[in-house]
């Protein structure tokens, strides 16, 4: 993450914040709400009706596909810049690539220079950041409306036109290893989520850390970053969202007069097929064992994982269902049995789905409580999930489920940056940001029936990694 | 609405009461004062319950009694058992939480409009009827215990806990609202429902943010609820917070195992006069050292040297105190340079504040300022923080024209009488290995265990 005090930076991915898997896997939640509380026709029309977005899409010449949201309740705007890359492309050698172009991208192009960027955006009273994932970087900035010609003029400048400074290059690379230190080797949490998706995507694209691993950070050169920009940058790779108060037809022109002339990276498609080649998506379907890490933690914080599905999928819908009944919220299955229960054994628990664009991991984590046994505990978790299939899945809890996103969703919608991120990712996962109308069918039409077989299918011990970090391992 | 607080922040004092007269309603219902935000957009509300006191008024055995009171509402009553009311609560999607200070504590709950009547009506019957059963109380202390003993495994959180109690030691502010682990496992189900009995004649206003309809809810505040009872019989007495001389001539240096990397803090305590009377400036300072992407602090530690991946630099105050300070951290081998630059950009920025970087800073402050508005719940709160501090509501529009007003003398003066790095208290969180570091440069090094804090 580009930005100073959000420590939010590629924000599907890491455990410590909400945003993380949480809103990714929900985003395709989000639509479920609509059902929630709808028990007839009717009652959903109305609440579709309060989500009516005033959007227009473009999908210009040279590939470049733009989005407008006219919200005139206030004199802002929010522009978002989803751009298709993310650390599933980085090939040996580059690992964290995408991450670090997330920050070098606010080091000067040629029009607006070093510092340019910032001293723009903040000295006109708005603020900027990023954040990259597996799939995506995500540029976005938030502006008075009188600087919306100013904005699109600096997006197109430094997509046509990064320089990639050396010596600010040197300087942010110590950056981005403080973030990895701060993120990751001194956080327990941090080191157990790089665990887990280090072996539930073993040998695949998604096998690698999006900050990085530290050899690559040290040895990556300005080349080869430059290398990966020319590829990955261009006006076919991205999708502009751009809500608030500005007129469409005024912003799509701007938005063409500006990016119109970029041309596009013709060998695109070819170029992320090759990359992607290399490992694929393609994970392991036994697991079963243990992954013990030395930690500080006085007590052991674990994570019990199994693959699943990517998003869009069907079945990765219903894991999205199933994963809140386990462990969202104080009520939830495993909450109710490991955490509020007579006999409790963990301070806390919870679970997510976390769907990725070609693949996805069901995860439940949380940390135990002190003079428990470790052994007995994870033989008890594995069971319950087993046992969740037959019991945890009623018609009470889905309905819950439901209930709880319906609130969620208003509540990312609440500014422009909620409303452009929620389309975005739509355009960017199905090639449609009105997507959500077909989810809410696909997730009213899913039965207790298939998030049982779904939970017997994916949830087995077999397919399981269990993950510890604690102070006594050695 | 908010293009008219937009015109507000522009124009003239008329359009302000303009503005109030059509968003922001004030009622009595009762004995109870009511703030109703009007908000639309969406079919959601947000109510939050204000009670004039938080956690100063607890003795020094029950520190943190105040915080788990709240927390532990929702584990039983005389009617309903932990799992009945969390069930009732959750099912409808409804956020329930508590926020406890040392002066003031707050009970939100958001959620649905048409699921509103239900969800208060539980909530007020947590209120008037809580019991907190010995059995939940066991379990829920057994956690909060865990969790303070596992702070070790987040070095910026025990950072912060450790340096708060440190710079503010000698005040009543000093020890953390959610105890400490031997205060934690002394309370009991009496202590907490003592608490409750107190709170519930504590003086309370509420905030309400949502459509009209969410004001059908008066009859049940005024019938069903304790909140409109005996409203401010409570008078907290406190003390004047003085500031002390800080040895800083010594950085205090917490060893955790293991660390790679370094946590810094300092900072310094503001007087009630500090904190609130001059607040327009102290942000300003603060925003202009270390806000934003393109703050001194940020340009010179981040940009320039590579030293962090982020700093920050903050000054608030609650009514009758305030803290000031800068957080960052670094890699063990660069903590001298670290502090040197911190140290060099405040000097130099007490000697002179550049034109251009001055009203850069001005413009990026104001527009925040707007943005950091544009959801209508982080309106209203900011409506309770203002009510919390005895200020009226038109210090939000009189902001821009008051900070207009700031010179760069000015806010060289308030750098200095705030961050001059002479005058903080400096800790430093990480390796024990650090110290060698710091004595080479010349300071002195007292060393604390982080133990003592938890």
């Amino acid at each position: 993450m580009h930005g100073e005090t959000k420590f939010l930076s590629f924000m599907y991915n890491t455990p410590n914040n909400k945003w993380s898997r949480k809103h990714m896997l929900k985003y395709s939640f989000l639509i479920i709400l609509l059902v929630a509380c709808s028990t007839t026709k009717d009652s959903r029309k109305s609440t579709q009706e309060e989500i009516q977005f005033e959007a227009t899409k473009r999908v210009f010449d040279n590939g470049l596909t733009a989005i407008i949201v006219e919200n005139k309740k206030l004199p802002v705007f929010s522009y978002h810049t989803f751009y298709k890359v993310g650390g599933k492309f980085e090939t040996p050698g580059i690992t964290g690539a995408s991450h670090f172009l997330e920050h070098m991208m606010f080091k000067g192009a040629k029009k607006y220079k070093m510092g340019e960027f910032d001293r723009l955006v903040e000295g006109n009273g708005g603020s900027n950041n990023a954040y990259t994932t597996n799939d995506l970087t995500v540029y976005y900035e938030d502006l008075p409306n009188a600087h919306l010609e100013t904005m699109i003029d600096i997006e197109a400048d430094r997509m046509e036109n990064l320089t990639l400074d050396k010596a600010a290059f040197q300087s942010e690379k110590a950056v981005v290893l403080e973030e990895r230190r701060m993120r990751y080797e001194n956080s327990d949490r941090g080191k157990l989520y790089l665990s887990m998706m280090k072996e539930i995507f073993k040998g695949t694209a998604y096998g690698t850390s999006v900050i990085g691993k530290i050899e690559d950070l040290n040895s990556v050169t300005r080349d080869q970053i430059y290398a990966y920009f020319k590829k990955y940058y261009s006006p076919n790779n991205a999708v502009i969202v751009i809500a608030g108060d500005v007129d469409t037809d005024d912003t799509l022109d701007l938005l063409e007069d500006k990016f119109g002339d970029i041309k596009p990276f013709k060998a695109l498609e070819k170029t992320k097929s090759d990359a992607i080649k290399l490992k694929g998506f393609k994970v392991k379907e036994k697991f079963g064992y243990d992954v013990k890490l030395k930690g500080q933690s006085p007590e052991p914080m674990f994570m019990l994982a199994y693959p699943s599905e990517k998003i869009g999928s069907r079945e990765g819908f219903v894991l999205d269902i199933l994963s809140s009944i386990l462990g969202s919220g104080a009520t939830s299955y495993l909450s109710e049995r490991f955490v509020l229960g007579k006999n409790p054994a963990a301070v806390s628990i919870s679970a997510a789905n976390y769907t990725l664009q070609d693949a996805g991991v069901f995860f439940v984590m949380g940390q135990m409580l002190g003079k428990k046994n470790l052994k007995s505990f994870k033989r008890n978790l594995r069971r319950s999930v087993v046992k969740s299939c037959k019991d945890a899945i009623t018609p009470r809890s889905i309905d819950k489920v439901k209930n709880q996103f319906l609130v969620s969703m208003f509540s990312g919608l609440d500014s422009n940056a909620g409303i452009a991120k929620f389309l975005g990712n739509r355009e960017v996962y199905f090639d449609d940001y009105n997507f959500y109308k077909r989810e809410l069918d696909i997730y009213q039409s899913i039965t207790k029936k298939e998030l049982q077989s779904a939970c017997d299918k994916y949830l087995k011990p077999s397919r399981s990694v269990f993950l510890s970090i604690w102070s006594k391992h050695k | 609405m908010y293009k008219i607080l937009i015109a507000i922040f522009i124009v003239s004092n008329f359009a302000f009461a303009n503005f109030v007269e059509t968003n922001v309603k004030e009622f009595k219902w009762g004995e109870l004062d009511v703030v109703w935000v009007k908000d639309s957009k969406y079919p959601t509300y947000d109510i939050v319950v204000y009670f004039d006191d938080g956690a100063l008024t607890e003795n020094k055995s029950n520190l943190g009694v105040t915080e788990f009171m709240f927390n532990e509402l929702t584990s039983g009553t005389n009617r309903y058992n932990q799992k009945q009311i969390l069930s009732s609560l959750e099912f409808y999607g409804t956020s329930f939480s508590a926020n406890v200070t040392h002066e003031f504590s707050t009970y939100s709950l958001s959620g649905l409009v048409k699921d509103l009547s239900p969800n208060l009506k539980m909530v007020c019957h947590l209120f008037n009827n809580a019991t907190f059963p010995k059995s939940e109380l066991k379990k829920s202390k057994r956690r909060a215990v865990a969790g303070l003993k596992s702070l070790v495994t987040n070095h910026q959180s025990l950072a912060n806990r450790v340096f708060r109690e440190l710079s503010l030691r000698g005040t009543p502010y000093s020890k953390p609202v959610s105890g400490t682990i031997e205060t934690i496992k002394k309370l009991s189900s009496k202590k907490l429902s003592s608490r409750l009995e107190y709170f519930n004649q504590v003086k309370k206003k509420i905030y309400i943010r949502g459509p009209e309809s969410v004001l059908d809810i008066k009859n049940m505040i005024v019938n069903d609820c304790s909140w409109t009872k005996n409203t401010g019989a409570q008078k907290r007495i406190v003390k004047e917070v003085k500031t002390k001389a800080i040895d800083t001539k010594s950085i205090y240096l917490v060893s955790v195992p293991k660390a790679n990397q370094a946590q810094i803090r300092m900072g310094k305590v503001l007087t009630a006069k500090e904190a609130t009377k001059d607040q327009v400036r102290l942000s300003f300072a603060s925003k202009y050292l270390g806000g934003g992407f393109t703050s001194r602090l940020m340009q010179e530690v981040r940009v320039k040297k590579g030293l962090t991946y982020s700093i920050g630099a903050y000054a608030s105050g609650q009514r009758n105190y305030g803290r000031s300070g800068i957080s960052t951290f670094t890699k063990n081998q660069t903590l001298v340079e670290t502090l040197n630059v911190i140290k060099a950009t405040i000097d130099s920025n007490i000697k002179n504040i550049p034109d251009d970087l001055f009203n850069h800073s001005l413009r990026y402050i104001k527009g925040n300022y707007l943005l950091g508005m544009e959801s209508t719940s982080d309106f209203m709160n900011t409506l309770l923080y203002l009510d919390h501090q005895g200020r009226p509501y038109s210090d939000i529009y009189d902001f821009t024209e008051e900070i207009s007003t700031i010179s760069t003398k000015s806010l060289s003066e308030k750098i200095k009488e705030i961050y001059d790095f002479k005058s903080q208290m400096v800790l430093v969180l990480g390796s024990s290995k650090l110290r060698a570091q710091l004595k080479k440069a010349g300071y002195k090094v007292k060393r604390i265990s982080y133990k003592e804090f938890l």
